[in-house]
């Protein structure tokens, strides 16, 4: 199993949340100290050169107007660690290609650091979430067809060495596409796509595209990959090899059981503070309008809050892998097992005010420990064997984290 | 006549022509751009939090629709119209930049009607749109917001019988 660092640049240096609307879109940027600013971004790339040290690869991504994540061009944080990484590969998940209204620059800036950085390019396309519509200033209605849409002119862009060709799309248009550089790696860089549904699985798998999955945890993972997998029988006429199924979670580990708690409780950040407003997180035409509908309602009485940042909640969720190296090793072993497996590990380890040290202290027992076991684990996948052991297995919400000797969580 | 977007689509069709029509009348209409790029001429409501749609849309809140006491369809329809209401107004936001310059064109008595606490789109925005309608006229009905003809319906057609009968 590949294992790749991520962090999403936060800057959680806020007033009390009661003072604000919304961390998203319409939080007042003087709340953005540029001298803290200019340490928290250098720490981040110094966060990131670490992984590359320790034998991590490497993923970023990009939000606008947040401060959970004050990196709004992933590609300029990319081409610094082009640059300043050596083994690494480099993820981008994801260029927000539905709300960019230039592929082909997409394309060009994804190019030069594939290019740069000798073919160590691993290049996302996402449609990015409800809370990015305001700030792109883009409708989001068809999302999907518009995600596909500039995915296909990229990929042409990418591909096609022989002088330009123009493109007239239902949503893009394209002039004299010729591209100067063309990427390192041939035909074209891997490329990564964000999944929510079976739905949107099977459309990733027809393209044999890597499809990843952030925080869907038992509720949901096996509906998702489930969707790949028989995606990509049905397009391809064989099984979907484990290297095209990613999960994204949030993940610690301490010496310890205690230092492994404080270290999960920091990385809740992430989900304790994504206050939103309802404005922005359903604007219209995101969402189908049955769903729609439903946020608009709001939760029903008695419906559990999937959102609820308790540690143990999301423990028992597998949205977030925390304890001792062996702790960590069962939870992942479990929910992997649970989901029919895969092949890259998207490693949140570091969120809100996570130190350099605390990150990289467990970044360091996570490549000693956890690590060497994740690849042995996945180097012994067997589909057959992993089909009867999976349906072995029910449907579950949750797991019982106590069974996965997680004490501080009783 | 035409009631918010329903009165930029009247406005529209009769600058195009006006031989089937006699009379004109917009009620709290959108539609135009009357200040600069800066200028929030129409209030953003796809960036506005439910309750502060409520507060700007309706004088007496108790009158605005609530998704709480609809049913399941009820609120789907509500959503769906949601997601229409985007696609057609998205960008340009609620105006047409080229209907300004055709208004000029329509030559039938115009009247139009407005919500004295409209903050969606303020009776000063109807004064501008009045003003580029020739010889159009405007009412401005109290204790009314952006939907007058639900909140004051004695009101409102009263100002329309009058305008009608002339």
């Amino acid at each position: 199993m590949k294992t790749w660092f991520f962090t999403e640049d936060a800057y959680p240096n806020l007033p009390d949340d009661e003072s604000y609307e919304s961390i998203r879109v319409n939080l007042p940027n003087k709340h953005f100290d540029p001298a803290v600013g200019a340490d928290l971004y250098n720490m981040y790339l110094d966060i990131w050169g670490a992984a590359d040290e320790i034998g991590l690869e490497i993923m970023l991504n990009e939000h606008h107007q947040t401060a959970t994540c004050v990196l709004p061009a992933a590609p300029i944080a990319l081409g610094v660690l082009a640059r300043e990484t050596k083994q690494a590969r480099l993820l981008i998940l994801g260029n927000p290609i539905v709300n960019r209204k230039q592929p082909i620059r997409v394309a060009e800036e994804m190019a030069y650091i594939d290019v740069l950085s000798r073919g160590r390019l691993e290049c996302g396309f996402v449609r990015g979430v409800p809370y990015e519509i305001a700030p792109a200033n883009a409708y989001p209605y068809r999302g999907s067809e518009k995600l596909w849409e500039a995915h296909d002119l990229i990929m042409k862009a990418w591909t096609h060495h022989e002088g330009p060709f123009n493109f007239e799309g239902r949503w893009f248009h394209a002039r004299q596409v010729n591209i100067w550089p063309r990427p390192f790696q041939q035909p074209h860089p891997p490329v990564w796509v964000t999944m929510g549904s079976a739905g949107s699985a099977v459309q990733v798998a027809q393209r044999q595209h890597i499809g990843a999955v952030f925080l869907a945890g038992y509720p949901n993972i096996r509906k998702v990959f489930d969707g790949y997998r028989e995606g990509y029988l049905q397009a391809h006429g064989e099984e979907a090899p484990l290297d095209r199924l990613a999960y994204a979670a949030i993940v610690y580990v301490g010496d310890n059981e205690k230092e492994a708690e404080q270290g999960a409780e920091k990385l809740l950040w992430y989900l304790k503070a994504n206050k939103v407003a309802p404005q922005f997180n359903n604007p219209p035409g995101y969402h189908p309008p049955a769903l729609a509908a439903n946020i608009i309602r709001g939760p029903r009485p008695g419906e559990p809050d999937r959102r609820d940042p308790r540690l143990e909640t999301q423990l028992a969720r597998g949205n977030v892998f925390a304890g001792t190296p062996d702790q960590v090793f069962q939870q992942l072993k479990n929910f992997w097992e649970y989901s029919g497996g895969f092949g890259h590990l998207l490693m949140m380890g570091q969120a809100g005010f996570m130190t350099y040290d605390e990150t990289m202290r467990s970044m360091t027992l996570f490549t000693q420990d956890v690590y060497p076991r994740l690849k042995e684990l996945t180097a012994s996948y067997d589909a057959g064997a992993m089909k009867e052991l999976r349906s072995s297995r029910p449907d579950v919400e949750n797991v019982d984290v106590g069974l996965l000797a997680s004490e501080f969580v009783r | 006549m035409g009631f918010s977007m329903g009165g930029w689509a009247a406005a529209e069709i009769a600058a195009i022509s006006t031989r089937r029509f006699s009379k004109l009348v917009l009620v709290d209409s959108v539609g135009i751009k009357v200040g600069g790029p800066f200028d929030r001429d129409i209030a953003d409501v796809f960036a506005i939090s439910p309750a502060e749609h409520t507060r700007i849309s309706w004088h007496d809140p108790t009158k605005a629709p609530d998704p709480n006491t609809m049913t399941d369809d009820e609120l789907q329809i509500f959503a769906s119209d949601r997601i229409a209401h985007g696609l057609y107004t998205w960008e340009p936001y609620m105006h047409n930049p080229k209907l300004p310059y055709r208004l000029h064109r329509i030559d039938i008595p115009t009247l139009l009607i407005w919500g004295e606490g409209d903050g969606v789109v303020t009776p000063s925005y109807g004064e501008a749109f009045r003003d580029m309608i020739p010889g159009a006229s405007m009412v401005v009905i109290p204790d009314a917001c952006h939907s007058p003809h639900v909140e004051q319906p004695d009101a409102f057609v009263k100002h329309f019988l009058e305008f009608a009968s002339q």
